[in-house]
C-alpha cells in the first residue's frame, strides 16, 4: 500500500478519533466554568453553566454533585436535593460493568467510563442530601439518607475503603430528629469508636473535646446549658475540596492545618467547631486503596496502545506514528472527583436560646487568628429544642 | 427467478418495517394492577396491593361492626422508615380512599384543619347566614391511624457471578390507637418480599 493510499483510508479513523477525544472534553467544559463561579461566589452564574445535564453523559453523576452542591450553598434546598437524588439514581443505574465502555478505557483513557463516585464521595452525598432535608424540616426525608449512610457503611464491598465519622455522625443525628432514639445511640456509639480526639456523648450527641488530645485540648468551653434550654447543632463546612491534578494546600492556604469556628448567639461565646471529616485524607485513602488496580490496568492500557501502533507501523510508518501520537496523548489519569465538597467537615453542638434568630460564626486558624465572620440566619430549622444549621465558607 | 426475487423483496420489505416499528415511540393505557414490576423496589403494585390488603385487614376487625354510626377516624399517615423517598402520602390516601368506599368508617383528615379553620372564618365574615356552614359541629375521631413502612434490603455479596441477587423486604404496619384511653386497639401488619436478578455485565 502507497503511503498517500494509507493515509486516505487511515485518515478519516484518526479524524473520527481526534473527535471522539474532543467532544469527550466539551462535558467537562461547562463544568469547570461553574466551579470557577461556585468558588468566586456567583452561585447564580455557577447553576447556569450546569443549566442542561443530560442523564447519558459520562459525567452525569458529577455534574449532578456539583449542581447540587452550587444549589446548596445557594440556598435551594429543594433544587438541590433533587439533583443529588438524580445523582444516586444514576449510581444506582450504573451499577454493573460495561463492555463497552471498559472496552474502550482500554484503548483510551479511564475518563471514558461513566463517573460513580468514590465511596466516600456517595456517602457525603448522602450527609448533604440529609442536610437539605433538615433545611426543609422534612425529618423522615432526612432519616431515609441516615439508613442510606448505614446501609454504604454496612456494605461489605466497601470495607476496605476510608471510614467517615461525620457522615456517621449526620446519620445518627438524622436518627435523633426522626425521633429514632436506638438507631441515634447506636450510631452515636460507633461515631465515638471512629473517633480519637472528640468525645461523643452516646446518649445525647453532645460534643466535647478530648482533654488529652493536643489537637483539641487547648479549649475553653464554657457551659451555657443552664442559662439557655435550647441546642444549636451546627454543620460547618470549610474550604475547598483538593482540584483535579492539584494538592490541597493551594487553595486552602489561608485555613491551615487544623481551623475552626467559634459560635457566638446574643454576642455570648457558645462553644466551638470540631473537625470531622477532611475530604483531602480521605481522597487520598481511597486512592491509595485503588492505587494497585489502576498501576495494573494503566500498564494493560499502556502496552495494547503500543502493540495497535506498531502493528499500524509496519503498514505505514507515517500513519502508525500519527496514531500512537494521538493514542498516547489521551493518556491521563482519572482524576474526576467531587470539587466543591469543602475540605473541612465540622460540627459543633452547642447551647443556645430558645427564640433563636441568628447566630454568628467566627472562623478561626489553629492560633486563634480570625479568618472570616458570618451572621446566619438560615437555615434554622427546629425540632423540639434542637435547632439545626449549617454553613459554608470557602 | 423473478418469483424469488420479489419473495426476498417482500421479505425484507417486512422486516424493514417491522424493525421500524420498533423504534417507533408509542403510548397505551395498561391496567395499574397489571403492570409488571421492573425492580424489587417498591413501585405502584405494592402501592395498590398494601392498601388494598390493609384496608381489607381493618374492616374485617370487629371493631368495624358496620353500624349506623360508624367510627370515626384521624388518619395521621404512615411514616416512611425505607432507604428510598418514597410518597407516603399517596399510601396513606389509598387506604383512606379504601376505607371510606366501605362506607363502614368516616375519616378526618388533619392536613386540612388549617385550611378549613381558615374557609370558615372567612364564611363567619362574609357569607350569608343562610349559606355559612355552622361553627362548632366538626366530629371528634375515636380512633387515631398511624404506622410505618419498614424495609430490609439484602444483596449478594462478593463472590464469582454474573448476576447480582436483589431482596427487599417490606413492612407495612398500621395501628388504630384510641384516643380516649390511648390503647392500641387494633395493630395489623402486611409483608412482601420480592426478590430480583440484575446481569452484573451490560453493554
Amino acid at each position: 500500500m502507497t503511503e498517500r493510499r494509507a493515509l486516505s483510508v487511515y485518515l478519516p479513523k484518526l479524524l473520527l478519533l481526534v473527535l471522539v477525544f474532543i467532544e469527550a472534553g466539551c462535558s467537562t467544559a461547562g463544568l469547570g466554568m461553574a466551579r470557577a463561579n461556585f468558588y468566586l461566589g456567583c452561585f447564580d452564574r455557577a447553576v447556569v453553566n450546569l443549566e442542561s445535564i443530560s442523564e447519558n453523559d459520562t459525567d452525569a453523576v458529577l455534574l449532578f454533585m456539583e449542581r447540587g452542591m452550587i444549589q446548596h450553598v445557594k440556598g435551594d434546598y429543594a433544587a438541590s436535593a433533587h439533583d443529588w437524588e438524580k445523582a444516586v439514581e444514576i449510581v444506582e443505574y450504573l451499577d454493573y460493568y460495561s463492555l463497552s465502555r471498559r472496552s474502550a478505557s482500554i484503548i483510551i483513557n479511564d475518563q471514558v467510563i461513566s463517573f460513580r463516585g468514590a465511596p466516600y464521595e456517595i456517602m457525603l452525598l448522602h450527609a448533604f442530601s440529609a442536610k437539605n432535608f433538615w433545611a426543609l424540616e422534612q425529618w423522615n426525608d432526612a432519616a431515609v439518607e441516615a439508613r442510606n449512610i448505614i446501609s454504604l457503611f454496612e456494605n461489605e464491598n466497601l470495607a476496605d475503603f476510608p471510614l467517615d465519622p461525620y457522615s456517621r455522625y449526620v446519620a445518627a443525628f438524622c436518627m435523633e430528629m426522626a425521633h429514632d432514639i436506638d438507631g441515634a445511640l447506636y450510631e452515636y456509639r460507633s461515631v465515638s469508636n471512629m473517633l480519637d480526639d472528640i468525645n461523643i456523648d452516646t446518649q445525647t450527641g453532645s460534643i466535647t473535646a478530648d482533654q488529652d488530645h493536643p489537637s483539641t485540648g487547648n479549649t475553653t468551653d464554657i457551659r451555657l446549658e443552664q442559662l439557655w434550654p435550647s441546642e444549636l447543632v451546627c454543620f460547618i463546612s470549610i474550604g475547598q475540596s483538593p482540584a483535579e491534578n492539584a494538592c490541597a494546600c493551594h487553595a486552602n492556604y489561608r485555613w491551615g492545618s487544623a481551623p475552626y469556628a467559634e459560635i457566638y448567639c446574643d454576642g455570648k461565646y457558645a462553644g466551638r467547631s470540631y473537625t470531622f471529616a477532611n475530604t483531602h485524607e480521605l481522597m487520598k485513602a481511597t486512592n491509595e486503596k485503588r492505587a494497585a488496580l489502576l498501576a495494573a490496568k494503566d500498564t494493560i492500557r499502556i502496552l495494547i496502545k503500543d502493540a495497535v501502533a506498531n502493528a499500524v507501523s509496519e503498514k505505514n510508518a507515517i500513519t502508525g506514528e500519527i496514531l500512537r501520537l494521538i493514542l498516547f496523548s489521551c493518556e491521563a489519569p482519572d482524576s474526576r472527583r467531587w470539587e466543591t465538597l469543602p475540605l473541612y467537615l465540622q460540627i459543633a453542638r452547642v447551647p443556645c436560646p430558645d427564640n433563636l434568630q441568628s447566630y454568628e460564626v467566627i472562623f478561626k486558624r489553629k492560633d486563634g487568628q480570625i479568618l472570616a465572620r458570618r451572621k446566619i440566619t438560615r437555615p434554622l430549622a427546629r425540632r423540639d429544642n434542637v435547632i439545626v444549621s449549617f454553613c459554608r465558607e470557602l | 427467478m423473478k418469483k424469488a426475487v420479489l419473495v426476498v423483496t417482500l421479505i425484507l420489505v417486512s422486516q424493514i418495517l417491522g424493525g421500524c416499528f420498533a423504534f417507533r415511540q408509542s403510548v397505551k393505557n395498561v391496567d395499574p394492577s397489571e403492570a409488571k414490576a421492573r425492580d424489587a423496589k417498591y413501585d405502584q403494585e405494592d402501592l395498590l396491593n398494601l392498601a388494598t390488603l390493609m384496608s381489607q385487614r381493618i374492616l374485617s376487625s370487629e371493631l368495624i361492626d358496620g353500624s349506623a354510626q360508624p367510627p370515626v377516624l384521624v388518619a395521621m399517615g404512615i411514616e416512611n422508615r425505607t432507604k428510598s423517598h418514597l410518597d407516603m402520602t399517596a399510601l396513606s390516601n389509598t387506604i383512606s380512599t379504601r376505607l371510606l368506599d366501605s362506607h363502614k368508617i368516616r375519616i378526618i383528615d388533619p392536613d386540612v384543619r388549617d385550611a378549613l379553620l381558615a374557609e370558615q372564618g372567612y364564611q363567619m365574615n362574609n357569607c350569608s347566614t343562610a349559606t355559612r356552614v355552622k361553627m362548632g359541629k366538626q366530629l371528634g375521631a375515636q380512633f387515631m391511624m398511624t404506622g410505618a413502612l419498614a424495609e430490609i434490603e439484602n444483596k449478594s455479596g462478593r463472590q464469582v457471578r454474573v448476576s447480582k441477587k436483589h431482596d427487599v423486604y417490606y413492612q407495612l404496619t398500621v395501628k388504630l390507637i384510641n384516643l380516649e384511653t390511648s390503647e392500641v386497639v387494633l395493630s395489623e401488619q402486611i409483608d412482601r418480599l420480592r426478590t430480583a436478578s440484575k446481569p452484573l455485565i451490560g453493554w
